[in-house]
């Protein structure tokens, strides 16, 4: 059977794991650059811009491909793909538009300089962003952040965040957590299911640097086992306790990290879920985790997402948003099951 | 007459002792694994892009340490990738039902 040489040779090494993706956008079978980079070019040049091939084409092709089409389209028209959609689009669809032509660790680096540069900090989106990436994801936004905007992120982010909250960031953007390995150290998960416990519900305050040792240090497999045991010591379990021994950004960001840990999809299906029904701000974030999650697992999110509210992410698009915004985000989600 | 899976559980055991037994000891040191997965399983290797990948998988397979991986140590690795494979059939499978 000449399959298994076959399949064993697209294997990558997931020994241990990285997490399995669940990506809604897949590369496009028969994929020719020059032909959609010619597509594009008419829909651009067409009176009124011819959007909807835009979107057809842009949805369907994943990053890398969408890279070989911008290298063709500068070939055929001497000009910027990047810069020719931008003075063709406007609004909500450029914005996706132009998410969908960086990287997926530019875009986040951007939207992480997004948050805390300038006056004040969007500490929802940062907290979003760093508490849901891997460790491996952090490690590469490190570089590409500095590569683009010639600072250290470390230092950006301790600017911008204090107290016990810039600690939390900062432990996590050092990028210290274990690789996931397949031995199970059962002892370890008892140590800090008991560490949680005495340094938070068991007294009174909280020994914040023992949480956030332990959470940002330990595999998330591992992390996993260990909310589990956290039960047979605490009388709450990880989320309330949480809730209960900290407040405000700290808090947050914990209730992130462990959702995370726990259901990373079901935590995405519910940020798009309050975003949509929450009114005008929330477009950039429903924007970004459709843009940042349509390659890795926004299959997954819509599943977690009908299977929690009962109604398909893609309805749900339908009913609060419009135009050629929804259709993007439409063709970036892919049909319903 | 064996059934197709005897042979495959025969193969198994004969495998790993060809490439195990050539020191003395019944176990794999890191130097057969690293021979045996070059000969056994080179287009998985081929397809790693990290050149430490061997060191990675002795790692993880000598769960208790001692530098030499087992029959059942080595089966986990065994397992992993038929499972991973089976993964790679059922979407194949999938695809062609489409049509």
């Amino acid at each position: 059977m000449a399959l298994v040489a076959e399949y064993l040779g697209q294997l990558s090494l997931s020994f241990g794991a990285s997490d399995p993706k669940y990506p809604s956008v897949v590369p496009a079978l028969d994929f020719d650059p020059h032909r959609d980079a010619a597509r594009i070019e008419t829909a651009i040049k067409t009176k009124g811009v011819d959007e909807q091939t835009i979107i057809d084409v842009l949805t369907k092709r994943t990053y890398n491909q969408r890279r070989e089409i911008a290298f063709a389209y500068e070939q055929r028209a001497k000009k910027d793909l990047i810069s020719a959609l931008k003075a063709a689009l406007s609004g909500s669809l450029e914005t996706v538009i132009l998410g969908l032509m960086k990287s997926p660790t530019q875009y986040d680096a951007t939207a992480i300089r997004e948050s805390i540069k300038g006056l004040g900090t969007d500490e929802e989106s940062l907290i979003e962003i760093l508490c849901s990436r891997s460790n491996d994801e952090l490690v590469e936004i490190k570089k590409v952040y500095k590569e683009l905007f010639k600072k250290e992120l470390e230092k950006d982010v301790a600017g911008d965040t204090s107290g016990n909250f810039a600690k939390l960031l900062l432990a996590l953007v050092q990028t210290k957590r274990d690789d996931p390995s397949s031995i199970v150290d059962y002892d370890k998960i008892d140590t800090d299911a008991r560490a949680l416990y005495d340094a938070g519900v068991k007294i009174k305050g909280t020994d914040v640097p023992t949480w956030i040792s332990i959470m940002t240090e330990r595999s998330v497999p591992h992390l996993q086992k260990v909310f589990q045991r956290y039960k047979s010591y605490s009388p709450y379990d990880m989320q309330e306790s949480i809730k209960k021994e900290v407040k405000g950004d700290l808090q947050a960001s914990f209730l992130v990290l462990v959702q995370c840990f726990e259901n990373k999809q079901l935590f995405f299906a519910n940020r798009l879920n309050e975003a949509m029904k929450s009114k005008g701000a929330k477009e950039k974030v429903v924007t970004r985790i459709i843009v940042s999650r349509c390659e890795v697992d926004l299959k997954k999110v819509c599943s977690e997402y009908k299977a929690h509210f009962g109604q398909s992410l893609q309805k749900t698009i339908s009913e609060h948003t419009k135009g050629d915004y929804q259709k993007v985000l439409l063709g970036l989600c892919g049909p319903e099951d | 007459m064996p059934s197709e899976l005897e042979n495959a559980m025969q193969s198994l055991i004969t495998v790993f002792h060809s490439y195990a037994g050539k020191d003395g000891k019944n176990t794999l040191s890191r130097r057969e694994l690293r021979e045996l997965m070059e000969h056994e399983l080179p287009n998985f290797l081929k397809s790693q892009k990290d050149p430490a990948a061997v060191d990675k998988i002795m790692r993880d397979l000598d769960a208790n340490g001692d530098g030499q991986v087992d029959f059942e140590e080595f089966v986990a690795l065994v397992v992993g990738l038929s499972i991973a494979c089976e993964q790679c059939y059922q979407a194949h499978l999938k695809k062609y039902a489409k049509k």
